[in-house]
């Protein structure tokens, strides 16, 4: 063979194949491009992102910046919704004795054998 | 106000409503029927005591119901001396429970038999002094 291509051969012999293709293969072709292209234009956000953009918490049209800020406020909020839910669960577990106290309050033993 | 700030800003809005509401003290006055029945041995400090403390105790009130009519009687009796303590002696106390509930049953009734007879006899010395002589 001894028939060396580079890039740019490579490149050239891929447009000069296209121009050789056949009216089927290009009809398909072009069918599917309009097809992928329509999907794309009437795909709806989600509820969500319909209800904030409607609010006008994000700008939807803003395209990929409002997805951004959505993430990192979606991020802020389940961050916050977790430190709350930790810090209350440590504060009902470590203040709630109401179990015990009322076991003390009510045993056999008058309360001055468990003071000091 | 930028919309990325105004959307983090509303988020957090949202959060702080969606986290657990922490109680707040509570007048005896705005206290129901129920809750003053179970502790109306602290009707009148009741306004003067801390927080976690009202909270504490408003949790005793909600399994009252439940005790048996000597429970109620031991509790109310002794609600007021339990609300007068320090928290330290009161988390002394709860702990030293915890320790004597771990001691075998006959150690505790042995206990538990010691304590009543001291008590007897304390009370029969009492009424001893303070019977006048004939």
């Amino acid at each position: 063979m001894g028939l060396k291509l580079n890039i740019n051969d490579v490149g050239q012999l891929l447009n000069r194949s296209t121009t050789q293709l056949d009216y089927g293969t290009l009809d398909k072709l072009h069918t599917a491009r309009r097809t992928a292209l329509q999907y794309q234009q009437t795909r709806q956000p989600a509820p969500v992102l319909s209800w904030l953009n409607e609010h006008g918490l994000i700008h939807h049209h803003h395209g990929h910046h409002g997805h951004k800020a959505l993430n990192f406020g979606m991020a802020v909020l389940l961050v916050a919704v977790l430190i709350g839910g930790v810090s209350y669960w440590q504060h009902s577990y470590e203040h709630d004795h109401s179990d015990i106290d009322i076991a003390i309050l009510t045993d056999d033993l008058p309360v001055d054998m468990y003071v000091d | 106000m930028p919309y990325l700030l105004r959307s983090c800003f509303t988020l957090l809005l949202l959060a702080a409503s969606c986290l657990p509401l922490v109680s707040h003290a509570k007048a005896w006055e705005s206290l129901s029927p129920q809750q003053k029945e179970a502790l109306y041995p602290l009707s009148k400090t009741w306004d003067s005591l801390p927080e976690k403390q009202q909270t504490n105790f408003l949790s005793i009130a909600k399994r009252y119901p439940k005790l048996n009519g000597q429970q109620k009687q031991r509790l109310h009796a002794r609600m007021e001396t339990w609300s007068k303590l320090t928290p330290e002696q009161r988390q002394r106390a709860r702990e030293k429970y915890k320790a004597f509930s771990k001691v075998p049953p006959e150690k505790r009734e042995a206990v538990k038999k010691m304590v009543r007879e001291q008590q007897s006899q304390s009370a029969a010395s009492g009424a001893a002094q303070t019977t006048p002589a004939h």
